[in-house]
């Protein structure tokens, strides 16, 4: 189920004195399979642009197609939001329920389901999310720890089950931990969602977890990048101000002292295992 | 918030823009006190006047001070249409009568009057925030009520609470606008033709509301006290509020206008001019 995005302009405010133009003429198409990753400054439109998969915001100029359904025509909302499923920034402002177990299944409820289904699919989904489901079912979203609230808040967008995932900025106020462990569920989630939209300002997430990164800039898609092709060109990141991720740092500055790592990878443990072997030969070269 | 007219700043700048807030807001009670006593449709054609030169001296486009009419019209209707179904006149004033349906001259009067003092009870405060700051408001009721600070109320804190309720408005309607979005994005339906439905839709909404607006005072508290902030006390001002010549003017033009209304509407010097003489004076 493709997302086909062709000549996107969006307005704020439309046709009054505060119209400010926040996308221009973005085209681009997401498949199954894919993990992207949409980066670029803060106000770049990032937010704006995936708010239209799921018509939050409606198509001003161009074409959204969603899995064949136009968004510029008329169609069936409901059967849009139960496809796409959306995690915004800081989603656990957003718990409002009495339990965790009555606040997942908001989703699937509005979606019209059954209880047996209901109950199913909230179990899983607060299964998903690493949660002990015996043990927070019952209690209030608000007792939670930070890190628990926006796993439960994760948990409430995956019981409506969606094939495509939107998340903007899912690991942003949380600690280095929190972030990975966040990262690693996500990781997970691949296996029920075939697409998977995530906007980052971390470029050590997007490198290793995105198959293909989009960069934005000033509302218009800067680019569309394999990750390895972005990350290891200096040049581009420095002229789109993109940090380096900490990897590619790090081989860097390595090579500076001598090492001859080959500047391909973006995955830590490849790194971890080079770097050993390039120790090892050099031991290994010294003693010889 | 943009359609939000009411309460809304236009910042140009204008005599009206420069006046001091007090005088503004003393005018502004004048005016509201002086809608109340006049009813006679040659006064509030003055007051008419009165206004319109308002909104020309503050450079607001008159289009958009009428747009701050658009939420009373249907109080506007309701109480013209009450008015004159039900009221009771002179069996001499009856024009038109169908079944139990009775329309009486003086009733057409008494709505249109009604009318009319709605909406100059809206446009008039309009113009009054329309051309002042939040800022410079609360600022200027803090002064005004400056006196009551004998009898121990706590005038200053009653300033801070009104300013940090202004800034907080836009703050918490943009706040909606988010929590909104998520729960439309898990198919929340906030549209329903249903009015009970539609009303307990918004649970989902006003619940994060309030504990995110719980966060916010606590968090604004804490900023407030690492600050050193403790109320009123050796507080100095950075903006000291000084009347200036055309403040007196504008007092003494108000003070004037609102002679001319009583003059107009309670036929003050009839040996002068009778103004209950002109055939139109009802
Ligand atoms: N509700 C709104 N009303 C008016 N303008 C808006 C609104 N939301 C965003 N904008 C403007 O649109 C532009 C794009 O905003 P958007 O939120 O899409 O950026 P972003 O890339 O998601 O930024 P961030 O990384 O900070 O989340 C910005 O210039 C912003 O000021
Ligand atoms: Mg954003």
């Amino acid at each position: 189920m493709p997302v086909e995005i062709r000549g996107l302009s969006y307005d704020y405010d439309q046709k009054t004195k505060f119209q400010k133009r926040a996308l221009f003429d973005i085209g681009f198409t997401v498949r199954d399979g894919d993990f992207l990753g949409i980066v670029g400054h803060t106000g770049s439109g990032k937010s704006t642009l995936v708010t239209h998969f799921n018509a939050l915001n409606r198509v001003q100029q161009g074409t959204v197609v969603v899995d064949g359904v136009d968004l510029s025509q008329k169609f069936d909302y409901k059967a849009l939001r139960a496809k796409v499923g959306m995690v915004f920034q800081y989603p656990e402002y957003q718990l409002f329920d009495e339990t965790v177990y009555k606040d997942v299944a908001f989703g699937p409820k509005n979606l019209g389901l059954d209880e047996r289904e209901i109950a199913v699919r909230v179990e899983a989904a607060i299964r998903m999310v690493g949660l002990d489901y015996d043990a927070v079912k019952e209690r209030s979203p608000f007792e939670l720890s930070g890190g628990q609230m926006r796993r439960a808040a994760i948990a409430g967008v995956l019981a409506m089950r969606p094939e495509i995932l939107i998340l903007d900025e899912p690991t942003a106020g949380l600690d280095p931990r929190g972030k990975r462990e966040v990262m690693r569920l996500i990781q997970g989630f691949r296996a029920m969602c075939k697409i998977i939209v995530m906007i980052s300002h971390n470029m050590d997430e997007v490198a290793a977890n995105c198959s293909r990164i989009i960069v934005m800039n000033e509302g218009r898609v800067y680019g569309d990048y394999a990750p390895e092709e972005l990350f290891h060109n200096e040049e581009l990141l420095s002229a789109l101000r993109i940090d380096m991720p900490a990897v590619c740092t790090l081989t860097r500055r390595l090579n500076e002292r001598g090492f001859s790592l080959p500047e391909d990878t973006l995955d830590e443990a490849v790194l971890l295992e080079r770097l050993v072997g390039a120790v090892r030969a050099k031991r290994g070269g010294g003693h010889a | 918030m943009r359609d939000i007219a009411i309460g809304q700043y236009y910042p140009v700048d204008s005599v009206m823009h420069r006046l001091d807030p007090r005088v503004k807001i003393l005018a502004v009670l004048i005016y509201i006190v002086t809608i109340f006593f006049i009813d006679t449709f040659i006064a509030y054609g003055g007051l008419l006047l009165f206004l319109t030169a308002v909104i020309l001296l503050s450079h607001v486009p008159p289009l958009k001070v009428l747009k701050s009419l658009r939420m009373i019209v249907y109080l506007v209707v309701f109480t013209v249409l009450i008015t004159l179904l039900f009221y009771n006149g002179k069996p001499d004033d009856l024009l038109w009568q169908w079944w139990i349906v009775k329309i009486y001259r003086t009733a057409i009067h008494s709505s249109l009057k009604m009318a009319l003092r709605i909406m100059f009870l809206i446009v008039g405060p309009t113009m009054l925030t329309f051309t002042t700051t939040p800022v410079a408001l609360t600022d200027g009721v803090e002064r005004l009520l400056a006196p009551l600070k004998l009898i121990r109320v706590p005038v200053h804190s009653i300033a801070m609470i009104m300013s940090i309720a202004l800034r907080l408005i836009p703050t918490l309607v943009e706040e909606m606008d988010k929590i909104k979005n998520a729960q439309k994005a898990r198919g929340a339906d906030f549209d329903s033709k249903n009015i009970f439905k539609r009303a307990i839709s918004l649970v989902p909404v006003l619940i994060p509301l309030f504990v995110s607006s719980f966060r916010r005072a606590n968090d604004l508290a804490d900023a407030m006290d690492s600050r050193c902030y403790r109320g009123a006390k050796g507080r100095t001002r950075m903006k000291v509020l000084r009347l200036t010549a055309k403040d007196f003017a504008a007092m003494l033009i108000m003070a004037a206008v609102l002679f001319m209304f009583l003059w107009l509407n309670f036929n003050f010097f009839p040996g002068l001019v009778d103004f209950r003489a002109l055939p139109w004076f009802v």
